[in-house]
């Protein structure tokens, strides 16, 4: 009978990762190519140098919350899918980097206030020109979905026979209700030498929030970890078509080879 | 006797049919050059041509910059001279170091066992840094076990698969095909990765790579490929005179201060 019970509860475990879930609808909104997503990614991944490294002690530190590039901002996200015509933007109120997909091109390009307007910057200003899109890296990696957080978070959630090989696993651990009134889902991984543990916010049957905490050892032994929160301002299987092409007064200019 | 002429027919057809679906001879070439470790390749991609070239241990990539891909040499200080024989290559491999030629007569110095570590700057590009002087893909078909390139579980090992003929601007080739598996993290097979290798007189000149998804094909890359030999000309592992070396920064004061620091300088010397 202990044996039977063992076994269940191994099968149990066993297809907990696709057993029904408030995730469930999501994994399908994100494997059917049809979406609107915006968020807010509150904890920004560190910036890319290694002077932070640096460690000063003593008042007369630098000024390095006075200077923009170096400070930690919160970040807003958008990604807009329609079948393989994809939109991705990422950046704060003033300063914005996007990626529109179409017919196996990449435009890529940044978008900035200015006066108050939105102007555009690709090849020069208000022009853009295609990249091949980089299939191999899509199916590597797995899909965008904006900042190199979300990615993980949302591809943490599809099926494995739709990650590569090389990506880390994700399965159920818990689920239950918070005193907010909140519903959550938590998930785990502990593939690539990094553990990470996700938990996914419900309100209703309403994704609202998506927070996780990962560590690893870094190359001196000692643990390293970061954790990050993002909240989920709207997720529908409605893509916003206004943003699946080029944005007014923006020219393609790709010299395209004639078939 | 009817039979024993079909059977012949029959046999003769299958032989030729081997012949017809084996290798090119050359392929088995380009495996014992590669291995041997002492190889000279090159090969033009989009942005002009690549010489890359192994020896008793070190590697080196050198690049020669077409004119038309102008703001690549622009970004590169070397990048529109680099044809003159004594001029620095742009990346190094040597006695467990890595080089890097940034600006004339400097480079950048790491050792390879810290080309991972968190406190490098990651604009440097150390992480990398391997992968420059690692066979393209479709060359690695013939040497995939090369210790420099990036490997990945998700992707098997290259599996040839048939010769075949196949056209290229309107002639027709001798093409080898080479198929590897994309795996996914259920153990199931993704897509392909298709590599063809085309021959002219016996000789690879032209590698293209192409994914196969569904049914769907997208195209990669293609590779023109110039040269491959295991004779290495002069000079291709030469450094020019005094050149400076710093160490690359590992996120102390010094980076802070955008100071890095001094470790030596190498003599002209051809490797």
């Amino acid at each position: 009978m202990k044996k039977f019970l063992i076994a269940v509860l191994l099968i149990f475990l066993s297809t907990a990762e696709v057993s029904a879930a408030k995730i469930d609808l999501y994994r399908e909104i994100l494997l059917r190519n049809s979406y609107t997503i915006r968020y807010e990614n509150l904890t920004p991944p560190p910036r890319v140098t290694n002077r932070d490294r640096v460690e000063l002690y003593g008042k007369s530190g630098l000024a390095s919350a006075e200077n923009d590039y170096l400070t930690y901002k919160p970040q807003s996200g958008v990604v807009v899918a329609d079948g393989q015509t994809r939109y991705e933007e990422i950046g704060d109120e003033d300063f914005k980097l996007c990626r529109f997909s179409k017919d196996g091109e990449d435009f890529v390009f940044s978008k900035y206030k200015k006066k108050n307007r939105w102007e555009y910057f690709g090849t020069r200003k208000n022009r853009v020109a295609a990249n091949e899109k980089n299939y191999l890296a899509e199916i590597i990696e797995g899909k965008s979905y904006g900042d190199a957080d979300m990615s993980r978070l949302l591809n943490a959630i599809l099926p494995n026979s739709e990650k590569s090989a090389q990506s880390s696993g994700y399965r159920f651990i818990a689920q239950g209700k918070l005193a907010n009134g909140l519903f959550y889902e938590d998930y785990r991984s502990d593939d690539n030498g990094e553990t990470e543990v996700v938990r996914y916010y419900f309100s209703g049957n309403n994704l609202v929030k998506i927070a996780a905490a990962s560590y690893h050892k870094d190359s001196s032994g000692k643990i390293d970890g970061r954790k990050c929160i993002i909240k989920i301002q709207e997720f529908s299987s409605t893509p916003d078509k206004s943003l699946l092409k080029l944005p007014e007064g923006v020219k393609d200019e790709t010299k395209r080879k004639k078939h | 006797m009817t039979a024993k002429i079909l059977m012949l027919a029959l046999l003769f057809g299958m032989f030729n049919f081997n012949v017809v679906s084996a290798e090119q001879a050359a392929a088995a070439e380009y495996r014992r050059i590669f291995r041997s470790g002492n190889f000279y390749v090159e090969f033009r991609d989009k942005w002009g041509t690549r010489i890359l070239a192994g020896k008793n241990g070190m590697r080196v990539e050198r690049m020669r910059y077409d004119a038309e891909s102008g703001s690549i040499a622009w970004f590169n200080p070397l990048g529109a001279i680099f044809v003159g024989e004594d001029k620095n290559p742009e990346v190094l491999y040597r006695d467990g170091k890595f080089y890097q030629f940034l600006e004339k007569k400097k480079a950048l110095v790491c050792e390879a066992d810290k080309i991972n570590h968190e406190n490098l700057n990651p604009r440097d590009g150390w992480n990398t840094i391997s992968q420059r002087l690692a066979l393209p893909d479709e060359l690695a078909v013939f040497y995939w076990e090369d210790t420099f390139r990036w490997k990945t579980p998700a992707i098997d090992a290259p599996v040839f698969q048939e010769s075949t003929k196949k056209k290229v601007d309107g002639r027709d080739y001798d093409c080898d095909r080479y198929v590897c598996e994309i795996k996914n993290l259920a153990g199931g097979d993704t897509a392909s990765l298709v590599y063809e290798m085309f021959y002219k007189d016996g000789k690879l000149f032209r590698a293209e790579s192409y994914l196969v998804r569904g049914g769907k094909t997208y195209p990669l890359n293609v590779l023109k490929v110039q040269k491959i030999q295991s004779e290495i000309p002069a000079d291709t592992f030469k450094i020019e005179k005094n050149t400076e070396l710093y160490a690359a920064g590992m996120g102390d004061i010094n980076d802070l201060l955008e100071i890095p620091v001094k470790i030596g300088t190498m003599e002209a010397e051809t490797l």
